[in-house]
């Protein structure tokens, strides 16, 4: 669906964005685009979603090289959910969707209102103007601007943020559905769980390069250190052991009266980012 | 050109909110009261002169102003870069709002020649009013647009509107003193084109083809400039 090589581009001539980048998203995937402020993920962004010109190497979506240029057809089968929400704040949430709604063929349109109630947007405010939303009601409006038009691929900037815990539990629920409708999504985040919990893979950039990419259940097994940590009680005592998994294949190795808790010592996907670019996320 | 008109109603839509049509009948009826008090028993003559001058000095600050009130609060809305990914022609974007603007202008010249000119002199002066408006009006509102999408906030635009409209309205204050005009002021193109609009309340059509050239130059590279802003603008970060 998505194909990128070599992929590079400098805003001025000695401030490179991006150096070289490589990657392809499969229809239906979601492919979750990681690093930290500044790394080059918004660029590729914009690159893929026919915003910034002049780059290097090649992108190709839907199988057409977008160096040819981006016609009316391309934009249609696209939907970008911005990390803020641009919304005409005069206008009301369902005003504001039947404006950018307008520009696109009616058969690929949703319901305005069923679409606003699976983001469970409040209904009084369905008809007052958007500067009286609170910010998660406006990430609703923009989440609905995004997927009102049925997109064949949907590009998703910290989807999250701004919302509370159920509102970011919805998104991730509503992103899940998506996929299984087959649209193919690209996730730009910072957000760890976000990415741990939806994308089928995900690629590290730091300095405008990918330093790893592959599923988040891969990039963890293979940096695991393959130990356990077991914590029981013993004697009214509680205890802590550290074991390679294997000894635990004859059962618990060690005397104990209840075993409390068993952790893998597996590496969360932000030590392995910290582990293949020595940065952070929030840098 | 659905598309098209999806945009220009939302602009019109802009335009109303904003109370800008509300702000041009109100200077439509203060220009009116002001002429007809100040020309009363004065004659026709200086009646055109202060419409001609009053029309060129609302067209040139007003309307420079209201484009890019209306822009800069679409930029901080951020819905300029939503528009960036949206399936329609780009430039349409910058299209429907001179069509937007220079339609209410035409109301505006319309309006304010026939309530003072009277309706039969001013039928006869019409096309050739609302032709030089019409320049000034796409001239201005491109200058506007251009600097909505350059500069950052509304200080920095107040500080463009002050040099542009008195770079603008310098032939107007020195129209007041004929003896006084420098021949310098024929490198300005305001000069030009205020003339011209004085001339056409009167019925006089001295511009040849090379002001119509250099008027549909400018407009054409002003347009071209914009929107490279426009395409500057739709790239920046959030």
């Amino acid at each position: 669906m998505i194909e990128v090589n070599n992929l590079t581009f400098s805003y001025e001539k000695d401030r490179r964005a991006l150096r070289g980048i490589q990657f392809h998203v499969r229809e239906g995937e979601i492919f979750g685009f990681l690093g930290p402020n500044g790394s080059g993920k918004s660029t590729t962004q914009k690159i893929l979603t026919g915003i910034l010109k002049g780059y290097g190497g090649s992108v190709s979506l839907f199988g057409q090289d977008l160096s040819a240029g981006h016609t009316a057809d391309f934009f249609a089968k696209i939907s970008v959910l911005f990390e803020f929400p641009y919304l005409y704040t005069n206008l009301s949430a369902v005003d504001n969707l039947r404006y950018f709604s307008s520009f696109y063929p009616k058969s690929q349109l949703r319901d305005i209102g069923e679409v606003l109630e699976k983001l469970e947007f409040k209904k009084e405010f369905l008809n007052k103007p958007v500067s009286s939303c609170s910010k998660g009601m406006r990430q609703r409006v923009s989440m609905a601007r995004a997927l009102i038009t049925s997109p064949k691929v949907l590009f998703l900037d910290e989807p999250t943020s701004g919302l509370d815990p159920s509102g970011a539990v919805l998104f991730r629920k509503i992103i899940e559905e998506e996929r299984r409708k087959g649209t193919t999504i690209f996730l730009t985040t910072h957000n760890m769980l976000d990415a741990d919990l939806l994308c089928d893979r995900v690629a590290f950039l730091a300095d405008g390069k990918i330093a790893a990419m592959d599923t988040p259940k891969k990039l963890k097994e293979q940096n695991s250190s393959g130990r356990v940590a077991v914590h029981y009680l013993y004697e009214g005592k509680r205890c802590e052991q550290t074991l390679e998994i294997s000894e635990l294949e004859t059962g618990i190795p060690f005397v104990h009266d209840e075993i409390i808790s068993i952790h893998s010592m597996e590496p969360s996907l932000e030590d392995m980012f910290i582990q293949y670019t020595g940065r952070r996320l929030n840098e | 050109m659905r598309s098209f008109l999806v945009l220009l109603k939302k602009d019109f839509r802009m335009m109303v909110s904003g109370r800008f049509f509300l702000a041009a009948a109100g200077s439509l009826l203060l220009y009116t009261l002001f002429i007809q008090y100040i020309v009363s028993g004065n004659g026709l003559t200086q009646l055109k002169v202060l419409v001609g001058e009053l029309l060129f000095i609302e067209i040139a600050a007003v309307r420079f102003l209201e484009i890019g009130s209306m822009l800069l609060k679409e930029k901080q809305m951020g819905v300029v870069r939503v528009h960036a990914v949206m399936p329609f022609q780009k430039r349409l974007f910058l299209l429907s709002k001179l069509t937007a603007f220079l339609l209410s202008d035409l109301l505006f010249a319309a309006g304010l020649t026939m309530l003072n000119a009277g309706g039969l002199e001013a039928a006869g002066i019409m096309p050739a009013v609302l032709l030089q408006t019409a320049v000034l009006s796409l001239l201005m509102a491109l200058a506007g647009f251009g600097c909505a999408m350059l500069l950052q906030d509304f200080k920095q635009f107040s500080a463009a509107y002050a040099v542009i409209v008195a770079y603008a309205a310098v032939p107007v204050f020195m129209a007041q003193d004929p003896s006084g005009v420098a021949a310098w002021i024929n490198w300005n193109p305001f000069y030009h084109i205020y003339r011209e609009l004085k001339n056409a309340f009167f019925g006089i059509h001295c511009a040849g083809w090379v002001y119509y050239a250099c008027t549909g130059c400018g407009i054409g590279v002003m347009f071209l400039l914009a929107q490279a802003a426009f395409y500057k603008e739709m790239g920046k970060e959030g």
